[in-house]
């Protein structure tokens, strides 16, 4: 298996790994078998090139860490797990896209770009909802509209990229 | 990648549901991560005004290969003013087997550098064309993504291949009054002696017959040669779906493409004047003409030929005559289908030579059929069938070449040609 495989399977496996901390430590044993789901999807997705198998671990993986937030296990936890289920659904879908024989130096020129675009989106998720969690801001009605604002000029900004 | 971005906005939005509707803060904090990914990835997606990308491609045949091999190198060049994240393919052409390399490939391009796409492939007799390249310029996360069709025109054609016949003996019944190699059964300049006449003024002195002159004082004699000039020839290929069996480079039709080439080459190489009409979905005809400029012409046409189905050109009987001029001799190359017999009563009424050179199809299907029984027997009934169809046009004093494509075609063409000159002899 190529490297760029097992790492796109480390992520989501790290993820599920937090998943099952949090359920232990909660004695969700329920959810805790749930979490065979996603390791089989994450698994096949490794093995077989299927677009649909990663889309599934993501799903489920994110679907387990919202009942552990509902349920009240440890919310760092949850977040960390879904990133990093974001981070293997990406990979996978990233090595899926890469032709068999591209010359080395083209693909690890590649790698390194999706590898530090990555990180850095991943990083800066994680951040904000870490500071999310910690700081508990009270806003202005004016600044929650220009947040509104913000956010509607980046769908606008999407959507004008989708157009092309 | 559009199913990527619309996977991730469905997740971040349904997050952000599901914290609105359970008041837990929490999960809206989880959609924070997606919403950096997707943010990260527009700021990183190049701006379309600000790609400027230029395609080259070279199509080079591989001489040293048996088999029609191409390599195609694509080279795209970055002129914009910021690095792209690209990926570019090329289609597979019907009649392509790649051999070599990949028809996609991706590349991270920075200012000024080019990237590459190269691959190798065999061809069939067609024409590949290329107008464009299809490129996809995207951020390196791959989600929002700028589609382009970079200009990089190129075509390949794919002759049939062709078998170098000897000279055929034709002796047609009209001939062209041009020079050439048939005998014309006229009396004028050739090689063949043809006869003695009365000098008339103006016959040339090496012409004269001294003997006879000597023999009859006060008149002169010239001797006469037979002219030799040319045959008008028209080849009509058969291109009716129904009647092709097989696929790809050994399919009944491409066996009659091949036959229909060397054929042409021929006669055209006898110096004769060939025309040829393609019967398919639609009539592909080419005017009457010579030399290797004709031979070029043909050879363009039917390397386009695809065998295909047309219900208003269903039965043989409706070929627009009037393609070939008077007299000449038709050359029918077809499998026959039942009750195509039709058309030869009517190529004779027209007083058209004609001679049928017909793939044998049962032969052919026998080939790959199990042989048990019951496929012998149908295989029976069928050529019985066919033989009578043949036996009809038979009767209409057209010779017919009943050819198993795994047999030379040469000696049967030239075996059926002595005798149709021997009939026109008598």
């Amino acid at each position: 298996m190529p490297f760029r495989r097992i790492l796109a399977l480390i992520f989501p496996l790290a993820g599920l790994a937090c998943l099952v901390i949090a359920f232990i430590q909660v004695q969700q044993w329920l959810a805790l078998a749930a979490v065979i789901l996603p390791l089989l999807a994450w698994l096949f997705s490794a093995r077989w090139t299927y677009r649909g198998l990663p889309l599934a671990g993501l799903l489920l993986s994110i679907a387990l860490s919202g009942l552990g937030l509902l349920i009240g296990v440890a919310p760092v936890l949850m977040i960390i797990s879904a990133a990093l289920a974001l981070a293997g659904w990406d990979l996978l879908l990233w090595h899926y896209t890469l032709p068999a024989d591209l010359p080395a130096a083209t693909l690890s020129r590649l790698a390194y770009s999706h590898y530090r675009s990555l990180a850095l989106a991943l990083a800066l998720g994680l951040l904000a909802a870490l500071a999310g969690r910690l700081l508990r801001l009270q806003l202005p009605f004016g600044v929650l509209i220009l947040l509104v604002i913000l956010a509607l000029f980046s769908l606008e900004r999407l959507w004008h990229s989708l157009g092309h | 990648m559009i199913n990527k971005l619309l996977t991730l906005i469905l997740l971040i939005f349904g997050l952000l549901l599901a914290a609105l509707i359970t008041h837990a803060g929490d999960l809206a904090l989880m959609a924070l991560p997606f919403l950096a990914y997707l943010g990260l990835a527009i700021l990183q997606a190049p701006s379309p005004g600000r790609i400027h990308l230029q395609a080259r491609r070279t199509v080079e045949q591989d001489a040293a290969s048996a088999v029609p091999t191409f390599q195609v190198n694509v080279t795209v060049i970055n002129q914009g003013g910021q690095a792209v994240h690209l990926s570019f393919a090329d289609p597979l052409q019907p009649g392509m087997t790649i051999t070599s390399g990949q028809l996609h490939t991706l590349a991270d391009l920075p200012v000024g550098q080019s990237a590459a796409l190269q691959y190798t492939f065999q061809a069939g007799r067609a024409r590949y064309t290329w107008n464009d390249l299809r490129a996809v310029v995207s951020d390196p996360l791959g989600l929002v993504e700028t589609k382009l069709n970079l200009p990089a025109a190129a075509q390949v054609q794919v002759l049939p291949e062709l078998q170098k016949f000897h000279p055929f003996p034709l002796k047609p019944q009209h001939t062209l009054p041009s020079a050439g190699s048939i005998p014309a059964r006229l009396g004028g300049s050739g090689t063949e002696f043809w006869g003695v006449r009365e000098y008339h003024p103006g016959d040339p002195l090496r012409r004269l017959d001294w003997r006879r002159t000597a023999r009859h004082p006060h008149q002169f004699f010239t001797r006469e040669f037979e002219q030799e000039q040319i045959a008008d020839i028209g080849l009509v290929l058969d291109g009716r779906q129904k009647i092709n069996l097989g696929e790809g480079e050994n399919s009944l039709f491409e066996h009659t493409v091949r036959a229909a080439a060397s054929l042409a080459e021929v006669f055209l190489r006898q110096g004769n004047r060939v025309s040829l009409l393609i019967y398919g979905r639609q009539c592909v005809s080419l005017f009457p003409g010579y030399g290797k400029a004709q031979l070029n012409r043909i050879l363009h046409t039917l390397s386009q030929a695809v065998p295909e189905n047309g219900e208003s050109l269903d039965s043989l009987q409706f070929i627009p005559l009037q393609t070939f001029s008077s007299h000449s001799l038709i050359l029918v190359l077809s499998p026959l289908a039942p009750d195509d017999w039709h058309l030869f009563p009517r190529l004779r009424a027209y007083g058209y030579q004609v001679l049928l050179v017909s793939p044998d199809p049962v032969d052919y299907a026998w080939r790959m059929l199990p042989s048990d029984p019951t496929t012998r027997l149908a295989a029976r009934l069928t050529q019985v069938e066919r033989h009578l169809e043949m036996g009809k046009i038979t009767r209409l004093w057209i010779p017919v070449i009943d050819w198993q494509v795994s047999q030379p075609l040469a000696p049967l063409v030239r075996l059926a040609l002595g005798h149709h000159n021997n009939l026109h002899d008598q």
